[in-house]
């Protein structure tokens, strides 16, 4: 078996940095209703539109020898890039909706004498907590308010199948949140 | 089909792996207390020397070849490895504790909710001793005359990284 060039990793690496460096800047210039979305547009669609690029230009613009890969090769690039930018999207909810459990570490670390489960609930915002979220579920259109009530959309209904079916699989009951 | 491109394809497979490591684990250990984020890292651990196997098994013994081409291999083969573990273990976490998936699972037991109602459920108390409870059982903190101290730093260093992070995009403005 004929073993990784290093420049697999290098394309790899630098086809991830590219694509957060976008997300970055776009971000710090207005951060977008539609996040999420909006950065599988930027991890997948673009790089896609970057190797079409290079695809085109070589030969052309760029030295035919420049990113010269295999298809096995290319393959292993955007598995790097495609792992990396999904292990990225999917921590990004953290970051986002400020995680509670990450807060509280914070709290609690910034408290000599350690912290009681009451003064941490005082430390967070009820509205924070609970409202924002439900108003992200609505705007990411997972739940619709109506006159008499919230209730599921279909999407927001094959969402919480397809975890329910995901842990009926392992054995467990829903998680508590 | 050569054998790079077998073990990248199986490779790609990782979280499919560590879900069905995960599955037998889980039925395993059913009458032991542990928590679920420690099984799904266990079972990544266990996951990653299924794919080493496999990458033997497809080149019959270990990588040869020049040094450069192996630890490239190597270190490739970690990284991939690590960051689809990474993936699997937030589509896993999201379903043990984000709060959106817990309220869609709320409305969902009830058909059509009033907010209030779903926030009688699941409110901002309920929710920080869920979270308390979480962290004793995972080590991360520990509680002394009902007051929670800090027990392994691991997570508490993630929480900094993510405010900086937050900074950087300034989620803070």
């Amino acid at each position: 078996m004929h073993l990784m060039d290093i420049y697999i990793l290098v394309y790899g690496f630098l086809l991830f940095s590219f694509c957060l460096l976008v997300h970055i800047v776009v971000w710090r210039i207005r951060i977008p209703n539609h996040q999420i979305p909006l950065l599988g547009l930027i991890f997948i669609f673009l790089p896609a539109l970057v190797f079409l690029s290079i695809y085109a230009a070589k030969g052309v613009f760029l030295p035919p020898a420049l990113f010269d890969l295999s298809r096995t090769e290319w393959f292993a690039v955007f598995l790097l890039h495609l792992s990396l930018s999904g292990a990225y999207i999917l921590s990004y909810p953290a970051a986002q909706a400020v995680s509670p459990s990450l807060k509280m570490l914070i709290d609690i670390n910034s408290s000599e004498n350690g912290c009681s489960v009451e003064e941490l609930v005082k430390k967070f915002d009820e509205n924070a907590l609970f409202e924002e979220r439900l108003q992200d579920l609505i705007k990411e259109s997972f739940i619709v308010e109506t006159a008499d009530g919230i209730e599921l959309t279909e999407a927001g209904r094959k969402l919480i199948k397809f975890f329910i079916f995901m842990r009926r699989l392992l054995g467990l009951s829903m998680g508590e949140g | 089909m050569n054998g790079i491109l077998l073990f990248l394809i199986f490779l790609a497979c990782t979280p499919l792996i560590i879900f069905l490591l995960q599955m037998i684990f889980s039925r395993a250990v059913k009458d032991i207390k542990i928590a679920p984020q420690i099984a799904v890292i266990m079972c990544s651990v266990a996951g990653f020397f299924v794919i080493i196997g496999t990458a033997c098994l497809i080149n019959s013994g270990l990588p040869t070849g020049c040094p450069k081409g192996r630890i490239s291999f190597i270190l490739y083969g970690c990284i991939v490895y690590a960051s689809l573990a990474l993936m699997y273990f937030h589509i896993f976490n999201m379903s043990e504790t984000a709060r959106r998936i817990r309220i869609l699972y709320e409305i969902y037991l009830v058909g059509k909710a009033n907010k209030d109602k779903v926030r009688e459920r699941y409110g901002a108390s309920k929710m920080i001793k869920i979270r308390m409870g979480r962290l004793v059982d995972s080590g991360q903190v520990a509680c002394r005359n009902g007051r929670f101290f800090i027990r392994n730093r691991l997570l508490y260093l993630a929480a900094r990284i993510v405010m900086a992070w937050r900074g950087a995009l300034k989620f803070n403005r």
